[in-house]
């Protein structure tokens, strides 16, 4: 089972949207699509589901092209950033809906929306209305009518965006066992780079409708093809250093160590990551970001320094990843 | 800066509004008339509006008429009345109420009787048809304006001389329809509303029959009435009348005959003088007679007069009665006749031979003849229930297979009910 | 409990303006007040009561009022529902074709009459010409009893629709969109979609619309009064129409308060039934759709 999308674009009138976009997501896989909003990572995931259709390009599922089929021939299991559960119905109805509209028996309705109500657990909600659900039991709703679909393709639309922090961390693994471990490939769009380094097996950055990168998490962050990637991924984000020949040289904050030989630099601002501190320094090469030892204070002074090879470089203009 | 002296503009602008307008109040009050203010329906108001203007001129300063204009139609006139008299202070000092209303309002107590007000030879006057319909108990409530009665409209290019008998109506309308003179026979009022009560009264009365009898019996079960109702039935069933008409009222008749697509009209005077219009194509081709009737019947004309009332409340009402007095002068009803051919109610007006009247291409003599054989309908404040009641049946009659006897008798009976609970009113 | 005291002013308010109107119709119904009495209300313990119970003429106005009541309001909310669909839709010059599809509702109820009245005369009215285009026979609708109380169905249908047609575009317009996706999703039926979404979730829309018809047109008097005055033959009397004439040409108060209040019952009981009914069909879609 392939997902595979074909140089797609899509403008609304003069404004494109999305521009020559392609990639493959594979077997099992889960790709990330990671971006700022208004990057066209929703409307990608639309152009897939057959929700809107696109002005150039293909999308294949199983290597059979469903540009033009409608959105219920695609077999799609989607999850809305809204969850778009139907507030009159019970979950039992909600889940149950989508079988019956398409002429499933009364008796299989019952038998697969109860199974598939215990593997979310939540047996015990099917008679409650979905505003009398709360946000991660929606949420599981959502999940669960996605899997009841027996989809081909899973596309997950900010899936956890309405969730507070605590709640996401907790569905995190829930989502990895009920969906991320089938065969199908999963498309899971994010603004969250750290959620998508946490899900995803390859992430693709967009920017302004077009990709930047597509690589596994580790490629993306050792080995960045653009600025904006880089700036992009990896929290603490990177130290953008003085331009030097049109060169933007970066280091990101973890590479670099206390060295008395360094440079110097004084303390401006500390915060709390835990075990250690995220340390903000003023020094005669603009503001750094490190990551210290818990007992720095504001005002101390000292001297930093990083490996050189650590450094990456890009075009000032371009922007683009020197080697 | 701006708003500072836009507010002392309107400072300014008040103080001299409220100087002028005290000096205008008093100088009213200096003259201060007597106001005599009168409801009448909107077409009334319109054609007096120049009598109004004449007396407000003469009598500046001590008596004032105010019209007020009601609707249009004549039913809603009533309600705005029965409205303002049931809230308890109404404006008025005078309504013009139509013949129907007088005992209903006379019952409910809302008149002044006039017996004392008006003088004998005045009352002698008045031309025998238009005595009707003022009195309730034997008490005057009410001085007439305008007599109305129903005419039969016929075509003088398609016959010499107007049907006299219910069946030479009929058979006449036939044949003028099957040679294509004309759409249609005969048009008149059958829809279910008033106007259908009027139609029925001439016709029963006309087959020697009577709705009710001199000592208010009802007397819709005779043989006479039965006769008149499958008459009317016989008009749309043999073609003389088209189907529609049970759907007619005045306007709808006038419209049709007015075009020129029917043979006979059934209608109030008002028609001759919309008939006389330039816009009418059958202008000079109409003549006017009373509603047919069985050999050896007088013919029956029903009447619809209007006429002034004094309400109870008035705190002018000897004023009033000047004012009714002068709105009903012979050179008052002359006026109104030739201008809007209202019929006059002074029986020395028909007599006169005024050339002027005579000369207006008028119907004079026929209003005369009409009049003289008018007839009011029952007289009793149950009116409104007791014509309802016959119209449901009359419709009923002209729109369905029901058989005429059968509904008959409903409206006999139910008439009959309706006329004893009123007991000794 | 002082919060209680904050509503007071609002339910003497409604009191006034609902209660004591409807109290005394009651209390003028057990009096004779008409011109027989000198329009002074005298006791007569029922004597309205048993008069209306014998009444025929007030028992066919009432199932004529109902005929009249249902055919309208079925129809008008069917029309309003595709009226509002269709508007929902983006099109070039929506905004002009929404606002004039209101303009039935904003002309005044006796002039929308005279205009139908025109409309459906013989020979001159629009229709009859129609007709007689293709038949020599007339048809006469106001002239016919079986079919002239249809005529009045089809007046108020198209005075009131627009109204109708608004409220549920405006509770269209609440449904979010990716409630119709997610379905798209699992299938592609409109008409499913339309039964299973958009109509349970206009419920509350089309339960406002339908008490506010029925209540307005069970009371039905002024297109009656101007169309056809109750005729032919009595076939499109309401009850509105009979308690004006009992008040108004008859001065019979007493019995015209009887018939109002009358049908004020009815009418509650007609507005609760309906509101259980929609409740009833609610609460099987919700709970057991199965």
């Amino acid at each position: 089972m392939t997902l595979t999308i074909s140089k797609i674009s899509r403008r609304i009138n003069q404004n494109w949207i999305i521009r020559d976009l392609s990639f493959q997501v594979n077997k099992g896989e889960c790709l990330a699509l990671l971006g700022p909003s208004g990057c066209g990572k929703s409307s990608t995931l639309r152009l897939i589901a057959g929700l809107d259709s696109p002005n150039e390009g293909k999308v294949y599922i199983n290597d059979q092209d469903v540009t033009d089929i409608p959105p219920v021939e695609r077999r799609i299991g989607m999850v809305f950033q809204s969850y778009a559960l139907f507030p009159h119905l019970s979950i039992f109805s909600n889940l149950a809906l989508g079988l019956k509209v398409r002429g499933v028996s009364e008796k299989q309705q019952i038998e697969r929306v109860s199974s598939i109500l215990s593997v979310v657990q939540l047996e015990h909600l099917s008679n409650r209305l979905p505003s009398e659900l709360s946000g991660g039991q929606r949420q599981r709703v959502a999940l669960a009518r996605a899997l009841l679909r027996d989809p081909h393709v899973y596309l997950l639309d900010e899936p956890m965006s309405n969730l507070d922090a605590q709640l996401r961390e907790e569905l995190r693994p829930e989502l990895r066992r009920l969906i991320l471990k089938g065969s199908q490939p999963v498309l899971y769009v994010t603004h969250d780079q750290q959620e998508a380094m946490a899900m995803a097996d390859r992430i693709a950055v967009l920017k302004n409708g077009e990709l930047e990168q597509i690589g596994t998490p580790l490629e993306l962050y050792k080995d960045p093809k653009s600025f904006f990637v880089a700036s992009f991924i990896g929290r603490p984000q990177i130290n953008k250093l003085p331009i030097k020949n049109n060169i933007i040289s970066a280091i990101r904050p973890e590479s670099i160590y206390i060295d008395s030989n360094g440079i110097s630099c004084k303390v401006i601002e500390t915060e709390w990551l835990g075990m250690n501190k995220l340390v903000f320094l003023d020094s005669n090469i603009g503001n750094i970001r490190m990551i210290c030892a818990s007992n720095i204070k504001i005002n101390e002074k000292l001297s930093i320094s990083w490996d050189k090879s650590e450094e990456l470089h890009f075009d000032a203009t371009s922007e683009k990843r020197l080697t | 800066m701006i708003v500072k002296n836009m507010r002392r503009n309107i400072y300014i602008f008040i103080v001299i509004i409220s100087i002028l307008s005290t000096g205008f109040v008093r100088s009213l009050n200096l003259k201060s008339p007597e106001i005599i203010n009168i409801l009448m329906p909107a077409p009334f108001a319109e054609s007096t509006e120049n009598l109004v203007e004449t007396f407000n001129k003469e009598n500046q300063g001590k008596v004032k008429i105010k019209i007020t204009k009601g609707p249009r139609e004549t039913e809603s006139v009533s309600d705005l009345a029965i409205s303002s008299l049931l809230l308890g202070n109404s404006p008025f000092d005078i309504l013009l109420i139509d013949v129907t209303w007088l005992p209903k309002y006379a019952a409910a107590n809302w008149l002044t009787p006039l017996d004392e007000l008006i003088k004998r030879e005045d009352w002698d006057s008045l031309a025998t048809g238009a005595k009707l319909g003022n009195t309730y108990k034997e008490k005057i409530y009410r001085w007439p304006f305008t007599a109305d009665m129903g005419l039969l409209y016929w075509r003088k290019d398609l016959m010499k001389t107007p049907p006299k008998t219910p069946a030479e109506l009929i058979a006449i309308s036939k044949k003028l329809k099957e040679n294509h003179s004309v759409k249609y026979g005969y048009v008149w009022q059958g829809r279910q509303y008033e106007g259908l009560s009027c139609v029925f009264l001439e016709v029963i009365n006309g087959f020697g029959g009577n709705w009710l009898s001199e000592s208010n019996d009802v007397q819709l079960t005779s043989k006479e009435a039965l006769n008149a109702a499958k008459w009317l039935r016989e008009l749309i069933t043999s073609g003389a009348s088209p189907a529609s008409v049970t759907n007619f009222s005045e306007n709808e008749a006038l419209q049709i005959f007015q075009a020129g697509d029917a043979a006979f009209m059934r209608n109030w005077p008002y028609a001759w003088a919309e008939l006389q219009k330039e816009e009418s194509s059958i202008k000079g081709k109409v003549g006017v007679t009373t509603m047919v009737s069985e050999k050896n019947v007088q013919p029956t004309s029903t009447l619809g007069s209007w006429g002034f009332s004094i309400l109870k409340q008035s705190k002018h009402k000897e004023l009033a009665y000047e004012v009714i007095n002068y709105l009903t002068s012979k050179d008052a009803q002359k006026e109104l006749y030739l201008q809007y051919g209202y019929t006059p109610t002074m029986q020395q007006i028909y007599k006169d031979n005024d050339k002027e009247l005579i000369n207006s291409a008028n119907i004079l003599n026929e209003l005369s003849n009409a009049l003289s054989i008018a007839k009011p309908r029952p007289e009793t404040p149950l009116y409104a229930q007791i014509s309802d009641v016959l119209q449901r049946q009359l419709s009923s009659i002209l729109t369905t297979d029901k058989p005429i006897h059968e509904a008959l008798e409903i409206a006999n009976d139910k008439t009959k009910i309706i006329l004893k609970s009123a007991g000794n009113i | 409990m002082i919060y209680a005291l904050l509503i007071l002013p609002a339910l003497v308010l409604i009191f006034i303006v609902f209660g004591f109107p409807i109290i005394r119709y009651f209390w003028l119904s057990i009096h004779a007040s008409s011109v027989l009495t000198g329009l002074t209300a005298t006791p007569n313990y029922g004597a309205n009561w048993i008069r209306l119970l014998n009444d025929d003429r007030f028992w066919l106005d009432t199932i004529q009022t109902i005929r009249f009541t249902m055919c309208s309001v079925l129809i008008e909310i069917v029309l309003a529902i595709v009226f509002a669909l269709i508007l929902n839709q983006n099109f070039r010059g929506r905004g002009l074709v929404r606002s004039l599809s209101i303009l039935p509702w904003a002309l005044p109820t006796t002039i929308m009459a005279l205009g139908w009245r025109w409309i459906f005369n013989t020979p001159y009215g629009p229709i009859e010409r129609i007709v007689s285009i293709f038949s020599t026979n007339s048809i006469n609708i106001l002239s016919n009893p079986n079919i002239a109380w249809i005529a009045t169905v089809f007046a108020d249908i198209w005075k009131t629709t627009p109204f109708i047609t608004l409220i549920i575009l405006a509770g269209l317009q609440t449904i979010p969109t990716d409630l119709y996706e997610a379905f798209k999703l699992e299938s592609g039926d409109k008409l499913k979609s339309f039964f299973n979404i958009t109509l349970p979730l206009l419920q509350p829309y089309l339960i406002i619309s339908i008490i506010f018809r029925l209540a307005q047109a069970f009371g039905v008097f002024d297109l009656i009064q101007v169309l056809t005055l109750g005729g032919p033959a009595g076939s499109t009397e309401s009850i509105g129409l009979y308690a004006y004439l009992n008040a108004m040409r008859f001065l019979d108060f007493g019995y015209s308060a009887t018939i109002i209040f009358f049908s004020f019952i009815l009418l509650s009981l007609f507005c609760i039934l309906a509101w259980l009914l929609i409740n009833k069909i609610r609460d099987k879609y919700q709970r057991n759709m199965l």
